[in-house]
C-alpha cells in the first residue's frame, strides 16, 4: 500500500476545523428549527410568543439561527482548543 | 398456545440431539483438533495448531481452530448487521412522513426491538468476539485459545439464539416482541406474544455465549502468552480484551437472572417486577446494572483496535501506552457505578441521583485520556491515509460527538429534559455506530491481508468511509435536533413540524446503508478476486518498528505453510505441559 503520507497535525487541524464548523452547523440548523429563519418566535418547535434569550455568565444573547451558530463556533471551539493546545505542549516537549 | 411452545420445546430438543448425534458421528474429529493444554487431544503440539482439516461445511460446523471461529463469529455478526440495518431501514422509510403510511405501529415497535438487541448482542458483541477469537491468540503468541471446544460451543449458542430473537418474525401467526430492547416492565410481563418468551430465551442463550467466551479469553491472555510476552509488553487490544471480558463475567450473568424472573412473572404468576406484589423499577436497577457496563463491553475492545491501529499508520508508537491501559482499567470500574443515570426521571432519591451524576460525569476523564492520546500519537506523525486509518480517525471524531453529547446527558437538570427524547437516540447512536460501527470496519480492512491473503479495494473502503461519515453525521445530528425539539423516541408518527430532520435522517440512514453494502461487496469480491498480498508485511509496519507477532505469525505462516512433518518443534517453542 502506497497512500500518500500526511503530516499528522494537517489532519489534526483539519478535524479540529470541521468539528468547529459542525458546531456552528448545528447551531445554526437548531435554530432554524426551534426558532424560526428570522429568530423570532415563528419556529415551528417555539414555546411561548416572544423571542427566547440563553446566557453565558454576564452574557446575555437571543435566540436565533445566528446567535446558536456562533455559540456552537466559539463554545467547541474554545473547549476542543484548549485539549489540542495542551496535546501541542505536551507533544513538544515529549518529542523532543 | 401452551401446548404449541411445549410442541415447540420437544422439537428444538429433539432437533439438538440429531445435531450432536450426526456430528459425532461424521468423522473422528481429534484428528483436527488444536493440541491445547485440555486434556483429551492426542497426537504431538504444532507450530500452527492444525495438521489437517476436513474439507467443506464439515469443516465450519466442526471446527475448534480460534480463526476459523473467528471467522464464523464474522461471519455471524456480518448476517445479524444485515439483519438489523434493514430493519432500521423500514423504519426510516416509516418516518420519512409523519403519518403511519408504510408499515403500521405494531410493526414498527418490532423492527426497533429487533433493531436495538440485533444490533447490540447478534451483531456488536459477536463482532468483536471475532476478532478477538482471531488476533489474540496470535498477537499473544498462543496455540489458540485455552479452551478451543468450550469457544466452539460459546459460538454455536449464538445462531439459535438469533433465531429466537427473531421467531416473531419467522414464525407466521404471533406478534413480534414490542418491548423496545430495554424490556422495561411491567409492559413486557403483560404482552401476550410468545415471541417475547423466545426472545428471552434467545437472549438468555446469547448471554451465556458471551460469558463462556469471557471466560476463555480471561484465561487464555492469562496462561496461554508465549514466552517473550509479558504483562508489560502485552499489546492494548488484549488488555481490552481482558478488561471487557471482566466485565461480561459480572454482567451477563446479572442479565440472565433478571431475563429468568421475567420469564418466571410471565409463564408462572411470580411477582418479581409486577406492579401489585413487586417493583417495576427493580427490573430497570437489575437491566441497567447490566446494561451501561454494556455499553463498555462494547466499546473497549474497539478503543483497543484503535488504539492498535492509529499508531501503525502515524508511523509511531501509540503515545502514553501506559495511560490508556489505566484508562481502560478505570472505565472498566467506574462502568458499575453509573448505571441509575438511565434512571433519573423514575422518582429515584435525588441523593441517589447526585451520585449517579457525579460518577457518570467522572468517566468522561478516563475516556478524554484516550482521545488525548490518540490525538497526540497522531500529531508529530506522518500518517498514511489507508482504510483502517481513515476509519480510526472517523472514531475520534464520531466519539468526541457522542462523548460530549454525553456528558451533557449526565447532568440531572439536562437529562430531565432530554430523557427519552430523540436526543437520546442521537448520542448513542454517536458511539455504538459512529465509533464501534467505525472501529470494527477498520479492523477489518486492517486484518484483511492476514485473514484471505489478498487486499481490499481501496475505492470502495474510501468510498464506504465517506458515505458512511457523512451518512452517520447526518442522521444522529438530526436526531439531536429532534431531541432538543421535543420528539419523543419509539413512535412511528410524529407531528408535522418534526418531518424536516427526520427526512435528513432518513437521507443519512440510506447513505449509511449504501456505505454498508460497499463494505459487504468489498470483502466478499476481494476475498475471492482481490490482488494477492506479495509480502507477509503489507503495511510495512517493519518500517516503523511496529511489526506485532499477529503480523510476525502471517510472515511465518507464509513461508511454511505446513507444519514440520517429522513432529519436531523448533527450539524455542514451549513445551506441550
Amino acid at each position: 500500500m502506497s497512500e500518500r503520507d500526511t503530516r499528522g497535525r494537517r489532519v489534526v487541524l483539519w478535524m479540529y476545523a470541521s468539528a468547529v464548523a459542525v458546531a456552528g452547523l448545528f447551531g445554526y440548523v437548531l435554530g432554524i428549527i426551534v426558532y424560526g429563519d428570522g429568530g423570532g418566535p415563528s419556529g415551528p418547535l417555539v414555546e411561548g410568543s416572544g423571542a427566547a434569550y440563553g446566557a453565558v455568565g454576564p452574557i446575555t444573547f437571543q435566540l436565533n439561527p445566528l446567535n446558536l451558530a456562533l455559540f456552537g463556533v466559539v463554545s467547541v471551539g474554545i473547549l476542543l482548543g484548549i485539549g489540542l493546545l495542551a496535546i501541542i505542549f505536551v507533544s513538544e516537549r515529549a518529542d523532543a | 398456545m401452551a401446548s404449541s411452545s411445549l410442541v415447540l420445546t420437544v422439537l428444538m430438543g429433539v432437533l439438538l440431539v440429531a445435531v450432536a448425534a450426526s456430528l459425532a458421528r461424521l468423522e473422528d474429529w481429534r484428528s483436527y483438533t488444536p493440541l491445547s493444554d485440555v486434556g483429551g487431544a492426542l497426537g504431538e503440539r504444532t507450530e500452527h495448531g492444525h495438521e489437517e482439516k476436513p474439507g467443506g461445511v464439515v469443516r465450519w460446523l466442526t471446527t475448534v481452530d480460534h480463526k476459523d471461529i473467528g471467522i464464523l463469529y464474522g461471519t455471524y455478526g456480518a448476517i445479524a448487521f444485515v439483519w438489523g440495518g434493514l430493519a432500521v431501514l423500514l423504519m426510516r422509510i416509516e418516518l420519512a412522513a409523519p403519518a403511519t403510511d408504510v408499515i403500521g405501529p405494531a410493526l414498527y415497535n418490532g423492527l426497533l426491538t429487533s433493531h436495538g438487541i440485533t444490533m447490540l448482542f447478534l451483531f456488536g458483541t459477536p463482532m468483536i468476539a471475532a476478532f478477538g477469537n482471531y488476533f489474540i491468540p496470535l498477537l499473544i503468541g498462543a496455540d489458540d485459545m485455552a479452551f478451543p471446544r468450550i469457544n466452539a460451543i460459546a459460538f454455536w449458542l449464538l445462531p439459535p439464539g438469533a433465531l429466537l430473537v427473531w421467531a416473531g418474525f419467522l414464525i407466521p401467526g404471533i406478534a413480534t416482541a414490542q418491548t423496545s430492547w430495554t424490556m422495561y416492565t411491567p409492559l413486557s410481563i403483560q404482552m401476550t406474544s410468545p415471541a417475547i418468551d423466545m426472545m428471552l430465551l434467545g437472549l438468555h442463550l446469547t448471554g451465556v455465549s458471551a460469558t463462556m467466551g469471557a471466560v476463555n479469553f480471561i484465561a487464555t491472555i492469562f496462561t496461554e502468552r508465549g514466552d517473550d510476552v509479558g504483562w508489560p509488553s502485552l499489546d492494548i487490544f488484549s488488555w481490552t480484551m481482558l478488561t471487557q471480558s471482566g466485565l461480561i463475567l459480572f454482567a451477563f450473568p446479572l442479565l440472565g437472572s433478571a431475563l429468568v424472573m421475567l420469564l418466571l412473572d410471565r409463564n408462572f404468576g411470580t411477582t418479581f417486577f409486577t406492579v401489585a406484589g413487586g417493583d417495576p423499577i427493580l427490573w430497570q436497577h437489575l437491566f441497567w446494572f447490566f446494561g451501561h457496563p454494556e455499553v463498555y463491553i462494547l466499546v473497549l475492545p474497539p478503543m483497543g483496535i484503535v488504539s492498535l491501529v492509529l499508531p501503525k499508520f502515524s508511523g509511531r508508537k501509540l503515545f502514553g501506552f501506559k495511560f490508556v491501559v489505566y484508562s481502560t482499567l478505570a472505565i472498566g470500574v467506574l462502568s458499575f457505578g453509573v448505571w441509575a443515570h438511565h434512571m433519573f426521571t423514575t422518582g429515584i432519591d435525588p441523593r441517589l441521583r447526585a451520585s449517579f451524576m457525579a460518577v457518570s460525569l467522572a468517566i468522561a476523564i478516563p475516556s478524554a485520556v484516550k482521545v488525548f492520546n490518540w490525538i497526540t500519537t497522531m500529531w508529530n506523525g506522518k500518517l498514511r491515509l489507508t482504510a483502517p486509518m481513515l476509519f480510526c480517525i472517523g472514531f475520534v471524531q464520531n466519539f468526541i460527538i457522542g462523548g460530549v453529547t454525553g456528558i451533557f446527558l449526565a447532568a440531572i437538570p439536562v437529562d430531565l429534559i432530554l430523557h427519552d427524547t430523540y436526543y437520546v437516540v442521537g448520542h448513542f447512536h454517536f458511539i455504538v455506530y459512529g465509533a464501534i460501527g467505525f472501529a470494527l470496519f477498520a479492523g477489518t480492512y486492517y486484518w484483511f491481508p492476514m485473514v484471505t491473503g489478498r487486499m481490499y479495494q481501496k475505492r470502495f473502503a474510501h468510498a464506504h468511509f465517506w458515505l458512511g461519515l457523512v451518512g452517520s453525521n447526518l442522521t444522529f445530528l438530526a436526531m439531536l435536533w429532534l431531541g432538543y425539539g421535543g420528539m419523543p423516541r419509539r413512535y412511528a408518527t410524529y407531528l408535522p413540524q418534526f418531518v424536516t430532520a427526520h427526512q435528513i435522517a432518513t437521507v443519512g440512514a440510506f447513505l449509511i446503508g449504501i456505505s454498508t453494502l460497499l463494505w459487504v461487496w468489498n470483502m466478499v469480491v476481494s476475498w475471492k478476486e482481490g490482488p494477492k498480498v506479495d509480502s507477509g508485511d503489507p503495511w510495512n509496519l517493519d518500517e516503523t518498528g511496529q511489526l506485532t507477532n499477529d503480523w510476525e505469525w502471517y510472515e511465518q505462516q507464509r513461508d511454511s505453510p505446513v507444519p514440520a512433518t517429522d513432529g519436531g518443534e523448533p527450539d524455542d517453542a514451549q513445551s506441550a505441559d
